[in-house]
């Protein structure tokens, strides 16, 4: 087994690599591993990198939004309420 | 260990640093030059009863308060070194055992009372250990620099420097909070580091294209063979957040070495670094 593992490079490169992804495979189901993501927090948008499509589709009806209620200054003045608005919307549709 | 073993470990890690001290000793005193040299560019804008006015204001803000406490704040002053730190490690663990292949030093290295186990841990060794401590010095050089422009300054403005004499003893606690930050680090990186080493063991050509395309490949791999993705979650897990290993206040310090994903990681990292110390006996 020993000879066979140390043939060469690439059948030495290929058992360390296995061996190596077997460990996170099964630690990985054993411990039920999830990506932990880095969610960017601030008072101007939720950003979570599991949920991409969700921010997306959040962001856009806020510009829709945005671009129905008039002029710049409105859309100022409206950021807050939109954002709340489409919350309210993405809770309730979970 | 006998003594025999230590002297033979020491002589390794002397090679390291002084075979790469461009990377250890050159880059760091490059980066506290140009901090130096841009502190002094900005200070020379300012008027001098402003400057003189900011100093008093910090020698008030550091005065009596505890430098363990302050410590955090030195650690923004830190960022550049440790950036420094991660690109110069890379740089040298992908060219390390390339380099002994290519100028073929490894067969000076093989005839010595050497074993490919100690070479391959003093190589581990430098990155864990060693190289922080030479990037703490030249903070410590550059902080100690900085106090002595600001106590000449001080003393030509008659501003009371007992403050400043608090805030000196606050850059000296972040050094601690620097070097364990940066060795917690290279624990939690123990995995890259050991595939990058791996990878400097194993290819003829282009080490980096090998680590950089092999990880690529073997993702896809584990997808199209078991169907899941713990490869890339792993990796994500452990790159996303820089909170996890680096370390803001002294208390968090044995708990961020002794948890569950530091310790798997070293686990993981060591079968990497075990193929690394087998791949060295192809010296072609």
């Amino acid at each position: 087994m020993k000879n066979i593992i140390l043939k060469n490079r690439y059948t030495l490169l290929v058992v360390t690599l296995v061996v190596y992804i077997g460990v996170l495979v099964a630690e990985g189901a054993i411990t039920g591993r999830e990506v932990r993501v880095f969610e960017f927090e601030n008072p101007f948008f939720d950003f979570n990198v599991n949920n991409f499509e969700g921010f997306r589709e959040s962001r856009e009806s806020r510009v829709s939004d945005d671009s129905r209620s008039g002029s710049g200054e409105d859309r100022g003045e409206n950021r807050g309420e939109n954002r709340d608005d489409s919350r309210d919307e993405d809770s309730g549709d979970a | 260990m006998d003594r025999f073993k230590i002297v033979q470990f020491y002589a390794l890690l002397r090679r390291e640093v002084l075979e790469h001290r461009n990377l250890f000793i050159g880059a760091p005193a490059v980066v506290a030059l140009l901090i130096l040299v841009a502190t002094f560019w900005v200070a020379m804008q300012i008027d001098e009863t402003q400057l003189a006015e900011g100093l008093s204001y910090i020698s008030v803000l550091f005065d009596g308060l505890s430098p363990f406490d302050m410590a955090p704040f030195f650690m923004l002053l830190a960022i550049p070194f440790m950036l420094t730190l991660y690109i110069s490690s890379v740089i040298y663990l992908i060219n390390t055992l390339f380099q002994d292949r290519k100028e073929m030093s490894i067969l000076f290295w093989q005839s010595m009372p050497v074993s490919n186990l100690q070479t391959v841990l003093s190589k581990v060794f430098t990155i864990v250990i060693v190289a922080p401590i030479f990037y703490v010095l030249n903070i410590f050089a550059m902080y100690l620099i900085g106090m002595i422009l600001l106590t000449i300054l001080g003393v030509s403005n008659d501003v009371d420097l007992v403050g400043i004499g608090w805030m000196f003893l606050a850059a000296i606690a972040s050094l601690v909070l620097i070097y364990f930050s940066a060795l917690v680090t290279s624990l939690w990186l123990l995995p890259s580091i050991g595939w990058l080493l791996l990878f400097s063991a194993f290819a003829k050509k282009t080490p980096l294209l090998w680590a950089g395309g092999v990880f690529i490949l073997v993702g896809f791999f584990e997808d199209f063979i078991f169907g899941t993705q713990y490869l890339a979650d792993w990796v994500q897990s452990r790159a996303a957040n820089p909170n996890q290993y680096l370390i803001f206040e002294f208390q968090s310090l044995l708990e961020r070495i002794f948890n569950y994903e530091t310790l798997f990681g070293i686990v993981v990292g060591s079968i990497l670094i075990t193929g690394a110390v087998y791949m060295r006996r192809f010296t072609d």
